[in-house]
């Protein structure tokens, strides 16, 4: 599903983002990213996002050389992921609704399958009674659910998570994280990177730790 | 884009139009102003034409005798004209007949005359020519022949007047031309720097709509309609206005021209030329987001 084949990134000189990084997740796999903040976790999504290229090396993504993909097409590939980020990027102005509904927006879809699928994704993270409300009316912890409620939406195979539970006390965390469990075991594929081992001591799924753009160590987690 | 996608974009183009109102309200007073300045010009350079196409239709070489010019002078100019093969028909102007169609062509100047104490028009010949179009040179030949016979005091053709009054068309479309199409690239910097202070203020938004997979098409459509929808209303309501000055020009500053208000009024637009208007206004909107889109996503 996700290959890194000896794959480099530098922004600037000398210093490398990622180097030499190799690793495969399987579908329907949960697989975490730790390590300290500059390790390189959010370049491993960027890349995967496409929103940069790497310097060197191989990126698979559902078998398909993401360096090959034009720039115009760069959108299909990000219509297959749903992203998770730590600040959650949700339009405040916006109602709940109208934030999770713009992945579905974007692929046209006719506005009785929006309200549809809308419902059924707040449901999945228990906000569908919030459905009519703004982010500033809900707690950080509900305000992720709905990140996660837009990832999710247009049932994507991959959920790309960066940080998802940065800004949140542990108690919350451990519901995000319980969440993403859920939706794992419907067979989506899951990378996440935090730097809370704590989270990922709690839930089983792959570990690979980063140190300085490096691979440190593979492995299950305990 | 599909109808659907379209009317999303329409829908999210008027929104933005709405959010930002005060930065838009300048961009559409400078586009108004742009494309009234050069409506106005158009409008008055649709009057001179339609002067100069009046004036043409008699096209005619006349022929001025001196007050002492005796009845037998002016019969030889005559017949020097009839055996000419350029005319088409003649015709005599007593001073009174001349008189009286001054006076009839311009009333307020009646005073003026009576106080000369006689008439000052002299007697003339008009000779209307077979081809209106008839070559420069065979026309000044019969002129020069003309002015060279005893008791004619001057020759005049009036297509040098419509060829003027058409010269003064051109001028007054080049002008338009030149501050409408200056202002107009004026209008098109400041829709584009409106537009581009929108795409920055919803940056957020164009992130997150990157992010789940939005093609560039989609996040630009509803700029690109913002400036289109932005020029073609002020394209619009400057086509209204020209039409609104014609109207009003006419009914209450033209007679204080006088004399001069054949040469100074405005003729309205027609549809076509206001269906230009528009389609300018359309394009300028366009161009501006095109540049602010371009230099945003560039950076």
């Amino acid at each position: 599903m996700i290959e890194f084949n000896h794959v480099w990134k530098q922004y600037q000189k000398p210093a490398w983002a990622l180097s030499d990084i190799s690793f495969t997740v399987n579908a329907g796999e949960m697989c975490f990213i730790t390590g300290p903040s500059g390790s390189g976790k959010s370049t491993i999504l960027r890349l995967l996002t496409r929103e940069c290229l790497p310097t060197d090396g191989r990126i698979l993504v559902n078998e398909t050389d993401i360096r090959r993909i034009p720039a115009s097409k760069v959108c299909l590939l990000r219509r297959s992921m749903g992203v998770v980020v730590q600040d959650f990027r949700l339009l405040p102005e916006r109602r709940i609704f109208d934030n999770v509904a713009m992945p579905l927006r974007v692929l046209g879809m006719p506005a009785k399958e929006v309200r549809r699928k809308v419902f059924l994704a707040l449901r999945m993270v228990g906000l569908h009674a919030r459905i009519w409300n703004t982010p500033a009316d809900l707690s950080y912890g509900e305000q992720q659910r709905v990140a996660i409620a837009r990832a999710v939406v247009n049932n994507p195979r991959i959920i790309l998570a960066d940080e998802p539970t940065g800004n949140l006390d542990p108690d919350l965390a451990g519901e995000i994280m319980s969440l993403f469990r859920e939706i794992n075991r419907q067979g989506t594929t899951m990378l996440i990177c935090t730097h809370d081992r704590e989270i990922v001591r709690k839930f089983a799924g792959r570990v690979l730790a980063l140190r300085e753009g490096r691979m440190r160590e593979r492995g299950p987690s305990s | 884009m599909t109808g659907h996608r379209l009317g999303t974009a329409f829908k999210d183009a008027i929104g933005h139009l709405r959010r930002a109102k005060t930065r838009h309200a300048v961009s559409f007073a400078v586009l108004v102003l742009s494309f009234l300045m050069a409506g106005l010009f158009l409008s008055l350079s649709n009057n001179l034409r339609a002067r100069a196409r009046a004036l043409s239709k008699d096209v005619a070489v006349v022929v001025y005798f001196a007050p002492a010019a005796s009845a037998e002078e002016q019969q030889i100019a005559a017949d020097r004209v009839r055996r000419s093969p350029l005319a088409a028909s003649i015709r005599s102007v007593s001073p009174e007949e001349a008189n009286s169609a001054f006076l009839k062509e311009f009333p307020d100047l009646k005073d003026a005359v009576d106080n000369l104490g006689r008439n000052p028009l002299p007697a003339s010949i008009e000779a209307t020519l077979r081809d209106p179009a008839a070559p420069e040179m065979s026309v000044s030949g019969l002129m020069n022949e003309l002015r060279a016979l005893p008791g004619v005091e001057d020759v005049q053709f009036n297509r040098h007047w419509s060829d003027r009054i058409r010269a003064l068309g051109r001028l007054s479309d080049a002008i338009g031309f030149l501050f409408g199409g200056l202002l107009i690239l004026i209008s098109i910097t400041v829709v584009s720097g409106a537009i581009r202070l929108n795409i920055l203020g919803r940056r957020p938004e164009i992130d997150i709509l990157h992010l789940v997979g939005a093609s560039n098409g989609y996040i630009r459509g509803p700029f690109l309609l913002e400036g289109l929808i932005l020029g073609a209303a002020g394209g619009a309501v400057a086509a209204g206005l020209v039409s609104l000055t014609a109207r009003v020009f006419t009914l209450y500053l033209g007679h204080s021209l006088g004399a001069f208000q054949d040469l100074l009024g405005f003729e309205p637009l027609s549809l076509l030329q206001a269906a230009g208007l528009v389609a300018g206004g359309g394009i300028a909107g366009l161009l501006g987001s095109m540049a602010a889109l371009g230099r945003v996503f560039r950076s």
